[in-house]
């Protein structure tokens, strides 16, 4: 059957080979939309070391020691959304909570939350 | 004879013992399966795995020995969602008073969207056409391998009460594990954007991987592997990936990469890599090496 198959595909695919001389390499995707976001971290214990990272690089890092943090900046926003990981620790291996919310420039705020004991390392992922 | 009865009574009940230790006999017709049996029953089962790392399940059909295995099974294990064509004839030879569980019937199911995926072919699930058919390939979701263990937790459970408090901790150390893979996936995946999520695979079995992880699936061929891919679904998926710019397009274990190959040499993009899209391979038989693999190919071939 996967012989017969091959065969099939085999003829439509000789005829398009034939054609051209040389291959273009496949476009490069439009880039998402840049936009500003204003991201505030919560911690119930303290104090939390933390750090937020985005494709892979940190963003973000600092302490929070009780009060929320926040910062802004310019990410990459397409409309299938974005993972932002967070890692956090915390003395005491104590049950502790950690919220981080992401508002793109115009749109409504997003909360994610995660918990753990001393630490937690979570990717959350904002629309 | 009444003062010898007690003696009688410990020699029936040192035999009890001695017998009460015959582990439960559970065939099992997904590698999956199997290794969540063993995970879950740990040295109170014995697993005879039908369907075994690197076969394809939809091609396997049990020959007539593999149907003498069942002799003696209390628990059969069945992937289910329609994958095994077979399941009626399983029934009919499997021992009276056996548990035959199709373990996918019990999670959620995904459609394949009805006419989403026209590859120009008859569909090979049992079901008429115009129906729209259940996606079967549902241990791509860490969560649904996760219930998984659960079901067959309980179905073991059911099976040998007096061990209900082994089964449900080594479920749980299983379970526990599946949660670190589940992070692990999370983070590996968040390190490409999530509009360059695009997965170009042989066969359509990767809609729940997709679903738990944000990646759009293009696949050459329909549900099954034993479906046949048109000469059309193969242009229309190159002009897709020349219109998007698709990094890399992937081929599968089981399956001739030929067709992958000649997209790749018509459209400039190239090979991602091979996956395991129904089961875990020979060489990486556990169900944490498939997904790593996967993973890893996956995002090194996008990144
Ligand atoms: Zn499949």
């Amino acid at each position: 059957m996967v012989v017969a198959l091959l065969l099939l595909l085999l003829v439509p695919l000789r005829s398009l080979t034939r054609a051209p001389e040389a291959v273009a390499p496949a476009p490069a995707r439009a880039a998402a939309e840049t936009r500003s976001v204003q991201l505030t971290l919560v911690a119930t214990a303290r104090p939390v070391t933390f750090s937020v990272t985005h494709l892979g690089r940190e963003i973000w890092k600092g302490e929070a020691a009780g009060q929320p943090v926040e910062t802004t900046l310019d990410l990459p926003w397409p409309a299938e959304g974005v993972d932002l990981g967070v890692s956090a620790t915390w003395p005491g291996g104590v049950t502790g909570a950690l919220k981080l919310e992401a508002t793109p420039e115009g749109d409504e705020p997003q909360t994610r939350t995660a918990w753990g004991d001393g630490a937690v390392e979570e990717t959350f992922t904002y629309r | 004879m009444r003062r010898f009865f007690p003696g009688l009574v410990a020699v029936l009940l040192g035999g009890a013992t001695l017998f009460a230790a015959e582990p439960i006999r559970v065939v099992s017709f997904s590698a999956l399966l199997s290794e969540v049996a063993r995970e879950v029953g740990g040295d109170a089962v014995d697993v005879v795995g039908l369907v075994k790392p690197g076969v394809d399940p939809h091609g396997y059909q049990p020959t007539p020995v593999d149907l003498k295995t069942l002799a003696g099974a209390r628990l059969v294990l069945i992937s289910g969602k329609h994958l095994e064509p077979y399941v009626d004839k399983v029934a009919r030879v499997a021992p009276a008073g056996s548990v035959i569980l199709s373990v996918g019937d019990r999670l959620p199911s995904l459609d394949a969207p009805e006419g989403g995926h026209d590859h120009g072919h008859a569909h090979g699930h049992g079901h008429a056409e115009g129906e729209s058919a259940v996606d079967p390939h549902w241990w791509h979701s860490v969560a649904q391998m996760r219930r998984a263990v659960v079901v067959v937790r309980d179905a073991l459970t059911a099976l040998a009460p007096e061990d209900k408090a082994q089964f449900a901790k080594n479920a749980a150390g299983y379970l526990a594990r599946l949660a670190v893979l589940d992070k692990w996936i999370r983070q590996q995946v968040a390190l490409l954007p999530r509009d360059q999520r695009r997965l170009v695979t042989s066969h359509d079995a990767f809609q729940y991987f997709a679903r738990d992880y944000g990646f759009q699936i293009e696949a050459i061929e329909g549900l099954s592997t034993e479906q046949e891919a048109s000469a059309g679904r193969v242009q229309e998926l190159m002009a897709l990936i020349r219109k998007e710019g698709v990094k890399a397009v992937f081929f599968e274990d089981t399956l001739n990469p030929k067709v992958t190959t000649e997209i790749t040499r018509e459209t400039g993009t190239r090979v991602g890599g091979m996956l395991y899209a129904d089961g875990p391979g020979a060489a990486e038989p556990t169900y944490e090496q498939m997904q790593r693999h996967n993973v890893t190919t996956i995002v090194e071939a996008l990144r």
